[in-house]
């Protein structure tokens, strides 16, 4: 573990200097002008990025550090790198071996699309995906007060979060441990979380403002991640975007039903399943949103065999596009081979799923 | 969990079968209600009445019928698309499912019996179904309702492919019937009503294959029938009858049309050789291949989809139709979204 973490921190050492558009435009310059507002709770009242509250919060606190800002935004993914690595393997410790362990935390130490996104980048995908992740294995172990507080901590950081509620819905469901009363704890977190920002002047409701305000700001059925409206790219989004989340109901409501009426309990491969569900056909995609599934993948295939391809041509194919967007700045291949490509993978998967749930439905025979 | 949202719980898995069907029929009709007013540019291309035009005679007879209907008469042609689309789905699941619910399933027969054939042993059946083929009977509904091809060739670009399937799978349906009432064992009342059924079947299928002639693929599923379902003379002796009414229905509708439009009645052949937008013929390879392949893609995609979703259809043909039916569906809906991606609508 130790040599894999030397190993980790020695790649991602390569990527410190490295500045990406966001990293230029948006982080450094929310923090450049955080400094310019004084540092104090003025500059949360006067931040101006997409992010939420608690982002912001600990963007502040990262203008107190005397490191240059480019490593010590960067520097935080990488904790939440570690903590990610750490917390699979925990949990896969238990219930499958010391040395299975092991290989979690590798593939997410070593995982490009982490390394990428957290070191080059210094994106925060990497922390909304350790808490969502986390609110997963609570659940599945039944802890549903921790589940709901990991859960609200993954939604402080981004709304793509979102994608980890199909599978704890189905926990909700077959478990019947989690009462919809444990929802109120969201709430109770949140509040938490933004109270530097209250205290700023910016209101009881900033933590639901500010998503608000971004639903709907970007109005176009493609937007950069290879899915299924990789195909409609230039189709007009008055029409076509409420088609795309019609459809995307469609296919999350259909999941529900064949795994709520089944026996099938592999709810690691049922959480990229839904992951990918969620990512594949809803609208306005950006290149980032699948993280979730994009790591999750190659883990779950440590232990599920015929999920090893599959992950190696999904992480093959992410890699490409962060290389070609972020790096090169070039479309790369051409987003119909990407999204089918990606399309490909989900329907592998479910071509695996899919008959073990029909086999596994339960056999009573309604009168 | 308290005991309230267990209730709750347990009251929605006991119905969730037709909560989803509700929901998944609820929001196919969102979808196409949302495309109704949806004009891709090649969409009126295709219903200008060009010299040359590649449509078929029964397709002209149903756009003047709907060109009556409301104030922009190209657009509400597409309530009738819709409405086929759901009658595609249906048909096309229950023939997938006949052997095991409607016909052939034995526990069926020994508590309702053959003599019990017809809506009260359809329920019935139904209603003894395990949820594993419950389950199936509704991934066919949805799968059929929400391929793309279906959407796009249909709601997005005003095709008429599933009102000429429509007809087409009903006219097989009732084949199946007549089939059954037909057999040797049954009273000569029951063969009569048995003929009788047969006869509309073929003016059914015939009709289905006038609208659009590229549904003959739907004599794959014909011809790939087990023996206890279709007798080979009996099958031999429909499809050439189904063929024959075909070219007469299209020769009185040829002949209307060239009455009342001065088209000619031999268009039925023209999407073989002239470019569907411009009219002008075809010389190069490539286009020709493409616009068979567009023309082609609907019916592939729906027999493809029932040969797959049949549970004795045999394992070479479903091989070999999955893949077939995959690509034709992927290469449609990627062919068709770059024709929206290049015709913007306006």
């Amino acid at each position: 573990m130790v040599i894999l973490s030397l190993v980790g921190i020695g790649i991602r050492l390569f990527g410190m200097n490295f500045q990406g558009v966001d990293m230029r435009m948006c982080l450094l310059g929310w923090t450049d002008k955080m400094i310019e507002d004084g540092r104090g709770l003025r500059a949360l009242k006067e931040f101006s990025g997409d992010y939420n509250m608690p982002y912001a919060t600990l963007l502040l606190l990262l203008t107190y550090l005397p490191i240059p800002r480019l490593y010590s935004i960067k520097a935080l993914s990488i904790i939440f790198d570690f903590l990610l690595a750490g917390e699979l393997a925990h949990f896969f410790r238990k219930d499958y071996g010391e040395k299975r362990a092991l290989t979690a935390y590798g593939i997410v130490m070593l995982h490009p699309i982490v390394i990428l996104n957290s070191a080059f980048l210094g994106q925060c995908d990497v922390i909304y995906i350790a808490f969502a992740v986390l609110s997963f294995l609570y659940l599945e172990k039944d802890q549903p007060v921790h589940s709901m507080i990991a859960l609200a901590l993954a939604f402080s950081f981004k709304l793509q979060s979102i994608f980890i509620l199909p599978i704890l819905i189905v926990l909700y469901w077959r478990r019947k441990k989690m009462s919809l009363l444990h929802l109120l704890i969201l709430p109770v977190v949140w509040e938490i979380v933004c109270i530097p920002a209250i205290l700023a002047g910016r209101g009881l409701g900033v933590f639901y403002s500010c998503y608000l305000n971004q639903t709907g700001s970007y109005e176009k059925v493609y937007y950069y991640y290879p899915n299924l409206w990789g195909f409609f790219q230039m189709a007009p989004y008055y029409v076509f975007g409420k088609i795309a989340v019609l459809t995307a109901m469609v296919v999350m409501a259909l999941m529900l039903y064949l795994i709520v009426k089944s026996d099938y309990e592999d709810y690691g491969t049922l959480l990229v399943w839904m992951a990918m569900g969620c990512v594949l056909f809803l609208p306005s995609m950006h290149e980032r949103y699948a993280f979730l599934p994009e790591v999750m993948l190659p883990v779950i295939a440590i232990v599920r065999k015929n999920l090893r391809v599959p992950a190696l041509v999904l992480v093959l194919s992410t890699t490409a596009c962060y290389l070609c967007s972020y790096f090169y700045n070039t479309e790369g291949w051409p987003p119909y081979a990407m999204s089918a490509i990606h399309l490909g993978v989900f329907f592998y998967i479910t071509w695996t799923v899919v008959p073990k749930l029909l086999e596994s439905a339960k056999k009573e025979v309604t009168e | 969990m308290t005991s309230f949202e267990k209730k709750i719980i347990e009251f929605v898995e006991k119905h969730f079968l037709l909560f989803l069907f509700l929901f998944v029929s609820g929001v196919s009709f969102l979808i196409r209600r949302q495309l109704i007013w949806y004009r891709a540019e090649d969409f009126s291309v295709f219903y200008d009445f060009h010299e040359k035009t590649i449509q078929t005679a029964g397709w002209f007879v149903n756009f003047k019928w709907f060109s009556k209907i409301g104030d922009v008469s190209i657009n509400s042609s597409k309530w009738l698309i819709l409405l086929s689309d759901y009658l595609v789905a249906v048909l096309a699941t229950v023939i997938c499912m006949w052997q095991e619910v409607f016909s052939g399933n034995a526990f069926i027969k020994k508590n309702a019996g053959e003599k019990k054939f017809g809506n009260a042993s359809v329920i019935c059946g139904f209603r003894m179904l395990s949820e594993k083929k419950k389950a199936k009977l509704l991934l066919l509904y949805t799968a059929f309702l929400f391929a793309p091809t279906v959407i796009l060739r249909g709601m997005a670009q005003g095709r008429e492919d599933s009102f000429g399937m429509a007809f087409l799978l009903g006219g097989y349906l009732l084949y199946l019937i007549a089939y059954q009432w037909m057999k040797k064992n049954q009273s000569e009342g029951k063969r009569a009503k048995g003929i009788l059924m047969l006869v509309l079947a073929l003016l059914f299928a015939g009709y289905g294959i006038c609208i659009c002639p590229w549904n003959i693929f739907m004599v794959i599923v014909w011809a790939s029938l087990r023996p206890e379902d279709n007798d080979g003379e009996v099958r031999r002796l429909s499809l050439v009858a189904v063929m024959l009414i075909a070219v007469g229905l299209q020769l009185i509708f040829g002949r209307m049309m060239e009455l009342t439009l001065g088209e000619s009645f031999v268009q039925l052949l023209r999407f073989l050789r002239n470019d569907a937008a411009t009219g002008e013929q075809l010389l190069d390879a490539g286009p020709w291949m493409w616009q068979q392949l567009l023309i082609a893609a609907y019916p592939v995609t729906i027999v493809g989809g029932i040969l797959l979703g049949r549970k004795n259809a045999e394992n070479r043909w479903r091989n070999r139709m999955l893949f077939l039916a995959l690509v034709i569906a992927l290469a449609t809906c990627l062919g068709v979204s770059m024709g929206i991606s290049v015709f913007l609508p306006y």
